[in-house]
């Protein structure tokens, strides 16, 4: 009886520190695409750290950007696993912080989630991204500047907006640098919404055209007196 | 046959109290029972979607493009982080007449897609009510007859 007692015990204590875990050899996976790139990838290493082997069941992505995929299935304790992960650029800029969940069939760790940080860098910045008039308000002129952050310089060569109702005009601040933007609508009584399409002379295609938007929108209940 | 009881009553007090033991210790011992989580400030669910607006909302979708294109809610109109700028474009004259709420949708539970394209609409257009739906696309699906 005492012996019985005693391995249901070891057992039980065995079953309590068996557990695996899947981690990787660094905090998070950094990618740090070129400002012309499309996509980026990269590889990652990592471990089962525990003690019982185990089975990837499915890996999700947080991001349709991001995607991994694992070297193998099921993975021994102490054995090492390789991944790979490709993020797809298109219009990020900036740093992002995504993650991949892989769900294994271990229930200490049903879900191991891979923190990836990514960092496009940023050549055009317009700053504020969106004017905004709520209705009503006195119909003034509002500004938004766009710095060219990036290591070459860019011209605006011209701008186009999508409605009518508002007047525009640009000018150069530091030639191929720094432009300021100014917006009015012509009244503000009613709802509008509407974009500025900014086409620059970039070599990257994909910052040729750049967008800053305008709105004259009611003022949300919980923003009024 | 009394040992026998008696061993297998000591099996199932050690199995007991080794779970209990996980339970109460293990930094990520699972919850003892399933529970719905509640909503978050920026969430709605299907059946508030249906309680408080009979599903008459404005439905945007935060997947790929190719996935909308394959299937989408009825009506949804697409507006996802990649081509934000460009799709917003398209949705400036429906945003600009439409009273009704928005709910944003992504590919599931894990996906924040949905939320972050929120955040780029709210600071676009200051909408009153504008949702993420809870569990996104699979949420849809599996609530269809």
């Amino acid at each position: 009886m005492k012996k019985t007692f005693f391995l249901c015990l070891v057992m039980g204590l065995a079953a309590l520190g068996a557990q695996a875990e899947l981690a990787l050899e660094v905090p998070l996976i950094e990618l740090k695409p070129k400002p012309e790139d499309e996509s980026v990838s990269t590889t990652f290493v990592f471990h089962n750290n525990g003690k019982k082997p185990v089975t990837v069941l499915s890996i999700d992505s947080a991001c349709s950007c991001l995607s991994a995929d694992l070297d193998k299935r099921v993975y021994q304790p102490g054995e090492k696993g390789v991944g790979k992960a490709e993020f797809k650029v298109s219009s990020f800029t900036g740093r992002h912080e995504k993650t991949v969940h892989v769900q294994t069939d271990d229930p200490a760790q049903s879900q191991w989630v891979i923190p990836f940080v990514l960092e496009v860098p940023e050549v055009i910045k317009i700053e504020p991204k969106t004017l905004q008039w709520w209705v009503g308000d006195a119909v003034d002129a509002k500004t938004s500047r766009v710095i060219m952050t990036g290591p070459e310089p860019m011209t605006i060569k011209g701008i186009t907006s999508t409605r009518e109702n508002v007047e525009f005009s640009f000018k150069e601040i530091t030639p191929g640098r720094e432009y300021e933007i100014t917006v009015k609508p012509k009244n503000t009584s009613d709802v509008m919404l509407g974009a500025l399409k900014i086409e620059t002379d970039s070599r990257i295609p994909k910052y040729q055209r750049q967008m800053a938007f305008f709105s004259v929108y009611r003022k949300p209940v919980s923003q009024q007196p | 046959m009394m040992a026998s009881l008696v061993q297998a009553a000591v099996l199932v007090a050690v199995a007991a109290a080794a779970a209990v033991l996980t339970q109460q210790w293990h930094p990520r011992a699972p919850a003892l029972y399933l529970s719905e989580a509640p909503l978050a400030k920026d969430e709605i669910g299907l059946k508030q979607v249906q309680e408080r607006w009979q599903g008459n909302v404005l439905w945007l979708d935060a997947r790929p493009e190719d996935v909308y294109q394959k299937a989408h809610i009825p009506g949804a109109k697409l507006l996802n982080e990649q081509k934000f700028g460009e799709q917003l474009i398209e949705l400036l004259d429906v945003l600009q007449t439409t009273k009704l709420p928005v709910v944003i949708y992504c590919g599931g539970e894990k996906c924040e897609a949905s939320r972050t394209v929120r955040e780029k609409l709210l600071s676009v257009v200051p909408l009153e009510e504008c949702y993420v739906l809870k569990g996104g696309w699979p949420a849809w699906q599996a609530a269809q007859p």
